[in-house]
C-alpha cells in the first residue's frame, strides 16, 4: 500500500489525503525496492499489448504491498526491482536522424510501447525511413500489431516539433560542428529538464555541449548496431553532465529494454577504444605479414570464442567509419593507440568499404574471399 | 422465493445477434414456466461488454423492445463475469416489491477480432494497477494458479484432470460450447501455452449465448425450485491489493452468508455449479465453499469425486470450461442446470441425489462472488 490513514492505520493504494473511516489524516510511504513474489508468461496478443510473450511480474514491496509491473525481460522469482524507472513509463521520445542508427533506435523505441517524433532534413528521407521500418516490423508482426505501433510514431522536418518530447536522442553524421550547431537549437527549443543525447562513438560530450544554457542535461547515449540486437548502451558522462541526467538516461536504457554501462568522456569510452585497438592492431600484425585475414580472424574466433574475428567485423562495421573512429582514437595523448594502417587508408581510398560496398579485407560478391 | 422457469440458448459461436439470443432465452423460459408473460412485474438485466462490442447499452429498454407492449420496469446490472449472478441476487432483493420478475443475460462476443475481445474482458481488473502492466485476464488466473501449486503442490496434470472432466460432461449438454468435441489427455498437453502455467484447455472460450429464469415470490407448481440461502460479497479489484492469492475471500464470506442463511452446511450439498473460468477457478472455489481444506481439493479431483458420479458432481454440464462463459449469461446458466438436476429433468447427465444445489458465479479475479443455495420441490 503507498497511502496509510495516521489515525486508524488503513491503507489504500489510491492518493487520498483524508480517511473516509475516522477522518484522520492520511500519509503516504515511499517504497521503491521490490522483490519479484511470482511471474507469469502471456504468450496471447491483445489489443494494448501486441508484442509477446511479456511477463507479469507479482512485486511485493519493504511494507508488504503488492503490484503488477509488465517486463519483456524474464527475471527469477526472487530478484530485487527498483522501480525508479517509472518516469518514463509513458513518454516520447525524439529522435534525430534517419541513417542506420537512428533507424534502428526508432525501431527499437517503438517495439518496446514508446512514442517517437522522428526528425530528419528532408521528408524524402522520412518517407524512406518509415518504408524500412515497416517492412522490418512486419518481419515479426503482423500488419495489425505494426500499425499499432506505427500509429505511435509522428514525423517533422522541423525542431519546433521535437519540443513535445521528454528524451532526444541525436544520431546524425559524426561532425562536430553539424552536432554542435543542432544542440544548440535543441538547448533553445527544449525544456530544461529533457535530457539532450547524443549517439556519438567518438566524439566528446563536453565539447558538444560547450556554450550551451543547460550543458548539465546533454550526454551521450552510445548504441551498437545492429541495435535492434545489440543489449548494451554506454551511457558518456561530460565535465558538466548531471547525476539526474546520467539516471534518467539509465531508466530510459531499460525503458529501451537494454542494459546500460557509464563510461568517461574519453576517446572511443570502452568498447571502441577496445574493439578499434584490437581491429587496428590486427591490420599491422597483416601489414607486417604476421598473418592473413582469414587466419587471424580464425584465430581470435577459436582462441578468443569471439563471434566474429577483427577483419570480418571491420568489413561490417565498414572501412570509412574504422579508419575515422582509429584516427579519432589517436587525438588523445592518453592513448595508447598506433596510427592507422597503411593497408587501411589504401582499402578506404580505393572504395573498397566492406560489407555496404561489397568489398573489404573479404570480396562479398565471391561470399567471403579474401581479396 | 422460487425459480418458476428457466430458458436458455445453445452457447458457442453462434449466428444469432444479442436481441435473438436475449429473446430466444426469454422465450424458453416464460414456455417452460407456469406463469404468462403478463403476470411478470419487472426485468432484471445480466450483460458485461455489449457496450464495447455491440456499442450497445440502454439494455432495459431494449428488453422492452424485445416484449413490446409491456412497458416493464427494468434494471439492468454488471459485475464482470458475475453480471448473471449478481442480477439474480438484485432481482431476490427486488421481490419485495414485485410478484414475478424476469431475469434475463446474455452476451455476444464473437463479433470483433479476438484481440479486442481479451482487452475488453481486461476491464474486469484494475484499470491502472493490471491492464496498463498486460495482466490480461488468463494471466490473473495465471497467477493464482501458480500461487496455489507453490503453496499447496499440485501440478498441471491436476488441472488437466478437471479439464478432461468438465469436458466429458458437455458433450451430455446439447446447448454447451463443446458439446461435440472430445478432448483426452494428450489433446490438453499439446495445446499451446497462452500464459504459464495455463494451457489452452485450462480457459474457458469465448462464447455467445443467453439465459432466463422467473422468480417468484409463491410457489407455482410442482417443479419450481426453492431459494434457500444467497450471499454476495466483494473485494478489492486487483490481486495485488490483496494478502492471499490462491483463494477468493469475497466467495468464502459469500458461502458463509448463504449457508447460514439456510441452515445447512457444505456437507448437505449434494452438486455445486462453480466459476471455472480457468481450471485453477474450480478448485479454489472447491476450498473457498467449504467444500474440502485448503490444498485438499486436488485430492477430491484425483479421486473422481467432482464427476457425474462422485459424491460431489460439479459442473455437471461443462462448467463455464466446456458448457461456455458468455459472461451476461454465465451465473443464470449454472442456475439453469440446478434447476434441471433438482427437478431430475437432466436426461443422460442427471445425477442419482439431487435436493439440495449450489451455484458459485465469480466476478473479475475474486472482485466479486456470489452463492446461491437451492432445494427441490419434494
Amino acid at each position: 500500500m503507498n497511502y496509510y490513514c495516521a489515525r486508524c492505520g488503513r491503507e489504500w493504494d489510491y492518493p487520498v489525503s483524508n480517511c473516509i473511516f475516522c477522518d484522520g489524516k492520511v500519509e503516504k510511504i515511499d517504497t521503491s525496492e521490490h522483490v519479484i513474489d511470482d511471474m507469469v508468461q502471456v504468450s496471447i496478443p491483445t489489443e494494448d499489448h501486441p508484442i509477446v510473450p511479456y511477463y507479469v511480474m507479482l512485486l511485493r514491496g519493504p511494507d508488504g504491498s503488492y503490484k503488477f509491473k509488465k517486463t519483456f525481460q524474464n527475471h527469477e522469482i526472487g530478484d530485487k526491482i527498483h522501480l525508479e524507472s517509472e518516469r518514463y513509463d509513458k513518454c516520447t521520445i525524439g529522435i534525430i536522424g534517419t541513417g542506420i542508427t537512428g533507424r534502428g533506435i526508432a525501431e527499437v523505441a517503438l517495439r518496446t510501447g514508446n512514442s517517437i517524433i522522428l526528425k530528419s532534413r528532408s521528408s524524402g528521407a522520412l518517407e524512406n525511413t518509415l518504408d524500412k521500418l515497416s517492412r522490418n516490423l512486419y518481419k515479426s508482426l503482423n500488419i495489425e500489431e505494426s500499425q499499432l505501433l506505427l500509429e505511435k510514431m509522428t514525423t517533422t522536418t522541423d525542431y519546433i516539433s521535437l519540443a513535445k518530447a521528454d528524451f532526444i536522442i541525436e544520431s546524425v553524421v559524426e561532425d562536430l560542428k553539424v552536432k554542435r550547431n543542432i544542440f544548440r537549437i535543441l538547448d533553445s527549443v527544449c525544456d530544461p529538464d529533457v535530457v539532450l543525447a547524443t549517439n556519438t562513438s567518438s566524439l566528446s560530450i563536453s565539447k558538444i555541449s560547450d556554450g550551451l544554457r543547460y550543458p548539465e542535461r546533454v550526454v551521450g547515449l552510445h548504441f551498437f548496431n545492429p541495435i535492434t540486437r545489440m543489449q548494451l548502451i554506454e551511457i558518456i558522462k561530460g565535465d558538466k553532465t548531471s547525476d539526474d541526467t546520467l539516471s534518467k538516461c539509465a531508466d530510459i536504457a531499460k525503458k529501451l529494454g537494454k542494459v546500460s554501462i557509464l563510461a568517461k568522456d574519453t576517446p572511443g569510452f570502452v568498447v571502441n577504444r577496445l574493439l578499434f585497438t584490437l581491429i587496428n592492431e590486427a591490420c599491422w600484425m597483416l601489414e607486417k605479414g604476421t598473418s592473413s585475414v582469414e587466419e587471424i580472424d580464425k584465430a581470435m574466433k577459436l582462441g578468443a570464442n569471439h563471434p566474429m574475428g577483427p577483419f570480418e567485423l571491420a568489413d561490417l562495421i565498414g572501412l570509412d567509419l574504422c579508419k575515422e573512429i582509429i584516427e579519432n582514437l589517436n587525438c588523445d595523448s592518453e592513448n595508447i593507440m598506433s596510427h592507422s594502417t597503411n593497408i587501411l587508408n589504401e582499402l578506404v581510398r580505393k572504395g573498397y568499404l566492406g560489407k555496404k560496398s561489397g568489398r573489404g579485407f573479404y570480396d562479398y560478391n565471391e561470399q567471403l574471399n579474401y581479396c | 422465493m422460487y425459480i418458476t422457469g428457466i430458458g436458455r440458448t445453445k452457447f458457442g459461436v453462434l449466428d444469432k445477434s444479442l436481441p435473438e439470443l436475449l429473446y430466444e432465452a426469454m422465450y424458453k423460459c416464460v414456455r417452460d414456466s407456469t406463469l404468462s408473460l403478463d403476470k411478470i412485474d419487472a426485468v432484471v438485466v445480466s450483460n458485461f461488454l455489449a457496450g464495447s462490442t455491440q456499442s450497445q447499452l440502454h439494455l432495459g429498454s431494449l428488453i422492452s423492445s424485445l416484449l413490446p407492449g409491456t412497458n416493464l420496469p427494468a434494471f439492468r446490472v454488471e459485475a464482470a463475469c458475475s453480471s448473471g449472478g449478481m442480477a439474480i441476487y438484485q432481482a431476490l432483493s427486488l421481490l419485495h416489491e414485485f410478484d414475478n420478475i424476469l431475469v434475463i443475460g446474455g452476451e455476444k462476443l464473437n463479433v470483433s477480432f479476438n484481440k479486442r475481445i481479451h482487452k475488453y474482458i481486461s476491464m474486469a481488473g484494475d484499470q491502472l494497477r493490471d491492464q496498463q502492466e498486460g495482466l490480461i485476464f488468463p494471466a490473473q488466473y495465471a497467477i493464482a494458479a501458480s500461487n496455489y501449486f507453490r503453496t499447496y503442490g499440485g501440478t498441471r496434470k491436476d488441472l488437466a484432470l478437471i479439464s478432461l472432466k468438465n469436458y466429458s460432461n458437455a458433450a451430455l449438454n446439447q446447448l454447451a460450447h463443446f458439446s461435440k468435441k472430445i478432448i483426452d489427455m494428450d489433446i490438453i498437453n499439446a495445446a499451446p501455452m497462452v500464459c504459464s502455467p495455463l494451457k489452452l484447455y485450462d480457459c474457458s472460450p469465448i462464447s455467445d449465448g443467453a439465459a432466463s429464469i422467473i422468480l417468484s415470490n409463491e410457489k407455482k407448481s410442482h417443479r419450481d425450485v426453492e431459494i434457500i440461502g444467497y450471499g454476495a460479497k466483494t473485494d478489492a479489484i486487483s490481486l495485488s491489493q490483496r494478502k492471499e492469492f490462491a483463494a477468493f475471500k469475497a466467495a468464502r464470506l459469500a458461502a458463509e452468508t448463504a449457508f447460514s442463511m439456510a441452515g445447512i452446511s457444505p456437507k448437505d450439498i449434494d452438486l455445486a455449479e462453480v466459476h471455472d473460468c480457468f481450471t485453477i477457478g474450480e478448485l479454489i472455489a472447491m476450498e473457498d465453499l467449504g467444500f474440502c481444506g485448503r490444498g485438499e481439493a486436488i485430492e477430491l479431483v484425483r479421486e473422481g469425486e467432482t464427476s457425474l458420479h462422485g459424491s460431489l458432481p460439479i459442473n455437471t454440464d461443462g462448467g463455464l470450461l466446456a458448457d461456455g462463459h458468455p459472461f451476461g449469461a454465465t451465473g443464470i446458466a449454472q442456475i439453469c442446470e440446478i434447476v434441471k438436476q433438482l427437478r431430475h429433468e437432466a436426461g443422460e447427465r442427471q445425477i442419482s441425489r439431487a435436493k439440495i444445489g449450489l451455484a458459485h458465479n465469480i466476478g473479475g479475479v475474486g472482485g466479486t462472488a456470489v452463492v446461491h443455495i437451492l432445494a427441490g420441490g419434494s
